[in-house]
């Protein structure tokens, strides 16, 4: 048994970040684990995602659980990342995880795609946040998009 | 306005009800026959 303290109501005002955040998560967030190892984790490099979702969290009254650490290739400066991410979402250096260094990316790896201060990774160690999440997913899918369960695809949409 | 006590899976329950402005603590009870999406 597990239990969670979230924010109950959500203003008007807190509707677009919340939604928009429910997207995001679908899209970009982690959505496979083993049964013991479901939390919510978002890794990303794209700042205006990254705070989006720092702020999707706070709608729910989760930022205090928030965990943060970078992942970086082993020929960038964790200095100036750790600075860059801490100014972006507000959280002092010292509050960080240790960062994962991987190694540094091929000439070809590094023209396809420049990420200079690495991917944030927000996590948040509560399988029951994982599965709200994953909830209001589904049923904004089958309220809003795609219709109860039965219907053939195609026939019920907007 | 949204109230999330309204839309919470089958087997969480609301343990401690706030008032307007405050939280909720949710209650997951693992059971077997629990479901959620994949």
């Amino acid at each position: 048994m597990r239990k969670l303290k979230i924010k109950r109501f959500l203003h008007e005002e807190d509707l677009p970040i919340f939604f928009f955040g429910l997207g995001l998560f679908a899209g970009e967030g982690r959505q496979r684990f083993t049964k013991t190892t479901e939390r919510i984790e978002f890794i990303n490099s794209n700042p205006p995602y990254v705070k989006l979702f720092q702020k999707f969290l706070e709608t729910l009254n989760l930022e205090n659980l928030i965990k943060t650490r970078i992942q970086l290739k082993s020929n960038m400066d964790y200095d100036s990342a750790i600075d860059f991410w801490s100014k972006i979402l507000s959280i002092p250096r010292e509050r960080f995880s240790r960062p994962l260094i991987s190694p540094k990316k091929t000439k070809i790896e590094s023209k396809i795609r420049i990420a200079p201060f690495g991917s944030i990774v927000i996590r948040i160690n509560r399988a029951l946040a994982f599965k709200l999440i994953k909830y209001w997913i589904q049923t904004f899918l089958i309220n809003k998009v795609m219709g109860p369960p039965g219907f053939e695809p195609g026939t019920n949409r907007l | 306005m949204i109230d999330l006590k309204n839309y919470l899976p089958e087997g969480t329950r609301v343990i401690a009800k706030g008032d307007y402005s405050l939280s909720v603590k949710i209650w997951y009870e693992e059971t077997e026959d629990q479901t959620f999406p994949s």
